[in-house]
């Protein structure tokens, strides 16, 4: 199984308003350059356990843009590469649920990527 | 406890004084908080018929004609319907009083509140008659919740005899802000609309059936309380919101049906807002 470094120094532990943990730019985008406001959304993610051995992931933009198509990838805590995938037609995506503790990244492009730990999902 | 005057500033547009107008009536349909993540767990959505501001008098709720919710994840694809009245079940709702009267709950599984997009809960009740003015009162509600920050549904039009369209998401104001809406009858705006605006100085505590602790706002003058505007011409209004919590919007008669069992039918909508504190 390969093995993906997940970079992400920005990281924010405690987030309290976004279901993911956000590591874009379009913010900086919309602060730096106000007149491309039709870019500047923010990736969104959010993953809840199905209680039947699979989790499902959702994703998508805060200007309510789909993800279908955009990249799903699950790792282990230590950054081994459990599956990527792409998210289907409704923005959603469901895999069996690792038996141990794991990131969710939906990559939509370079600028825009969410993160989701295994410890946030709801039941 | 603040003064309300000094912290109002209600931003008006079209603004005319309402003198002798009657008691805001304004059908409540609380969820606790409006803006969720899908690990928020299950809540429960109130449906009570009370005076948000002074917190009484509350008044008996008849089974609903129509109670249910309009889900929808991101710009693409229909709304989800999902009929809640076999979820509603009825409580007897005290508030400030040592009598109840009749309320109903809907209890939502986590299961059925954790995917990404809006929630839009509409409430069609019976109408009511109050006996003080010889008239029926039918207040079309909406309440908006979203959860996980995709927005869905929360702006589109339901063709409702009388309905508030949102400007702005009713989910996501900072207090101090604006929000703006269009008075709507079956879907076409109505010009210069009577508008009450409530704040809900007391949340409802389920547990309990209660309004939870005491009053946060003091009215230092009676038109500070339930306050009245106009839409303008085109229907559209705005408000400001200078604190946080729940605000109730109730556009008066504005529905088409003006007559119910020989009396005066005022078919009225109200939208509900919930402004957060920047921290």
């Amino acid at each position: 199984m390969a093995s993906v470094r997940i970079e992400d120094p920005r990281r924010r532990k405690n987030w309290p308003f976004c279901a993911a943990r956000l590591r874009s730019f379009a913010g900086a985008g919309l602060l730096l350059f106000p007149t491309t406001a039709a870019r500047a959304h923010d990736p969104i993610l959010s993953c809840f356990d199905n209680n039947n051995g699979t989790i499902t992931c959702e994703a998508g933009y805060s200007d309510g843009a789909p993800s279908a198509g955009q990249t799903i990838r699950v790792t282990q805590t230590n950054k081994r590469l459990i599956l990527e995938d792409r998210f289907g037609k409704n923005s959603s995506f469901t895999f069996k649920k690792p038996n141990v503790d794991f990131v969710v990244e939906f990559i939509g492009d370079p600028s825009h990527r969410a993160t989701f730990d295994s410890e946030d999902i709801g039941k | 406890m603040m003064k309300f005057g000094a912290a109002i500033g209600m931003t008006l547009l079209g603004c005319v004084g309402l003198p002798g107008m009657s008691e805001a009536h304004f059908q409540m349909l609380y969820p606790g908080e409006s803006a969720r993540q899908s690990n928020s767990g299950a809540f429960d959505l109130f449906a009570i018929f009370t005076h948000v501001f002074h917190g009484a008098p509350s008044m008996a709720m008849a089974p609903p004609r129509a109670l249910y919710m309009l889900k929808q994840r991101g710009d693409e694809g229909k709304p989800e319907k999902v009929d809640l009245l076999k979820q509603a079940e009825k409580f007897e709702w005290l508030g400030s009083e040592k009598s109840g009267v009749a309320a109903y709950k809907v209890s939502l599984p986590s299961a059925q509140m954790r995917s990404l997009g809006d929630y839009v809960f509409v409430l069609e009740p019976e109408p009511y008659l109050e006996a003080t003015e010889d008239k029926y009162i039918q207040q079309f509600t909406k309440t908006v919740v979203n959860v996980g920050g995709m927005p869905g549904n929360w702006d589109k039009v339901l063709g409702l005899p009388a309905e508030i369209r949102p400007l702005n998401k009713p989910y996501a104001n900072w207090t101090g802000g604006v929000f703006r809406g269009v008075v709507l009858a079956r879907g076409k705006p109505a010009p210069f609309a009577e508008i009450e605006v409530e704040y809900v100085n007391r949340k409802p505590d389920g547990a309990t059936k209660l309004w939870a602790g005491e009053p946060q706002v003091t009215a230092p003058h009676p038109a500070l309380g339930p306050m009245s505007i106009r839409a303008d011409a085109t229907g559209a209004f705005a408000i400001g919101l200078p604190r946080a919590g729940w605000w109730g919007i109730a556009a008066l008669d504005v529905g088409p049906v003006k007559k119910h069992l020989g009396k005066k039918l005022s078919q009225d909508a109200v939208i509900w807002v919930q402004a957060t504190d920047i921290k």
